[in-house]
């Protein structure tokens, strides 16, 4: 019965435990993308704030081609903060480069991360990228009031991004205007170079029918004709010739000349 | 005519002087350039003033056989010979082969050539008339030449 009563005990013990546990370990999902660039389900964010923010981000992302997501989170779950930025990165944003500027509520400053192909393109350094962020949020943290970090954080979030896509647009240009240079001048030498070869096979195929037309009118012009020795029966007892031949009468008695 | 004897015949005999300088010059040409392509062939060119009414036919004959022969080798020449005389009186052509090149060309083929020769006078003169007979005269024994190999070739081959 003891035996019994202990198991029916330590049943309800793990019933309890898992019933206490299941609220902290719940998944964390990331919010849905929001229709701006703005993510704010607790409503942090005033709305005439979230306006303002809103029109920012769209006025960067459309005139400067800098897309950065504010994103309001009550908490984290326990994820790194880097770890969910990057995720909000992959699912919403720009492959090439997004930044995500990430405040969750109550916390001392809102995370930076921004990232995308565009770097490995540029080849910055990592750690380079990595100073940027912790120096974005030093100077935020700086802010007295978490709307101030915020302000400060993407300001200078949004200039470092354009910087990059500035160099990354500089990168492009002059790589295509060496690869058009480059191309053109290929281009060009092969196109010479295959000129001259059809020239000199053309000159040289002509040079060479000449040549041999010249050489066949020349072999004809040398050539020798030659005739058998025959054995021919004398007429009227003449010794050289037998009196063969023709004899025409001009039709003019006049003197030739 | 020939007062005495027949000359000894020679590649250009102008007894009635019917050529100037400059056309005894072209004839030679003619011949030479007849000569390096069938090297076995030799000519004589003639031209006879005839006082008297006379077959051309028969005076080449008699000068063709009177005429001497200087070298006992050179008899063999003159049956490799063809004479062409210009008989200036009625203005007349005859042409004649010794027996080795009868076989070559028929009586009409040399009729051929000498019709060409009357045509090429009427129209550019005796330079011409030559000119034209020479270029005929070398496209048929070119051909009798080739048609003669054909046959040695063909005689070897049975």
């Amino acid at each position: 019965m003891s035996t019994f009563s202990h198991y029916i005990a330590w049943i309800w013990l793990t019933c309890a435990l898992v019933l206490h546990a299941a609220p902290s370990s719940s998944v964390f999902t990331i919010p849905p993308k929001p229709v701006s660039q703005v993510s704010d389900e607790s409503q942090w964010l005033s709305p005439s704030e979230k306006r303002v923010w809103e029109k920012q981000l769209t006025t960067w992302k459309v005139r400067d081609k800098v897309e950065i997501y504010l994103v309001v989170l009550k908490d984290l779950r326990n994820l790194p903060a880097e770890h969910v930025s990057r995720e909000i990165s992959h699912r919403w944003g720009n492959p090439e480069l997004c930044g995500v500027l990430l405040y969750v509520i109550g916390s001392r400053t809102p995370q930076v991360w921004w990232d995308g192909s565009i770097l490995e393109k540029i080849q910055l350094d990592p750690r380079a990228r990595r100073e940027m962020i912790l120096r974005i949020e030093k100077r935020a943290a700086s802010e007295l009031s978490e709307l101030d970090q915020i302000h400060s954080a993407a300001h200078q979030l949004s200039d470092t991004m354009r910087v990059i896509q500035s160099q990354w647009t500089q990168w492009t240009f002059i790589r295509d205007k060496w690869n058009d240079s480059l191309y053109r001048h290929w281009t060009e030498e092969r196109l010479k170079r295959r000129t001259k070869l059809m020239l000199l096979l053309s000159v040289s195929g002509l040079g060479l029918l000449i040549a041999m037309v010249l050489l066949r009118a020349y072999w004809r012009k040398r050539q020798v004709f030659l005739f058998p020795r025959i054995s021919s029966r004398r007429r009227f007892a003449a010794p050289y010739g037998g009196g063969s031949g023709a004899v025409i009468s001009f039709v003019s008695t006049r003197e030739p000349r | 005519m020939f007062p005495g004897a027949a000359p000894a015949m020679e590649e250009l005999m102008d007894t009635a002087g019917c050529w100037s300088e400059k056309e005894s010059k072209f004839l030679r040409e003619q011949l030479k350039r007849m000569r390096k392509r069938f090297p076995q062939i030799h000519w004589c060119l003639l031209s006879i003033h005839a006082s008297e009414q006379m077959s051309l036919r028969l005076f080449n004959f008699w000068f063709f056989n009177a005429s001497p022969v200087p070298e006992p080798g050179d008899s063999e020449k003159r049956a490799w010979t063809i004479l062409l005389t210009y008989e200036k009186t009625l203005g007349q052509f005859a042409v004649m082969p010794g027996y080795q090149l009868e076989a070559m060309l028929s009586d009409d083929e040399w009729y051929d050539l000498l019709h060409t020769m009357k045509v090429s006078w009427r129209e550019g003169g005796m330079r011409r008339a030559y000119r034209d007979f020479f270029r005929d005269a070398e496209v048929k024994l070119v051909a009798a030449s080739k048609k003669m190999q054909e046959m040695i070739q063909r005689s070897r081959g049975r």
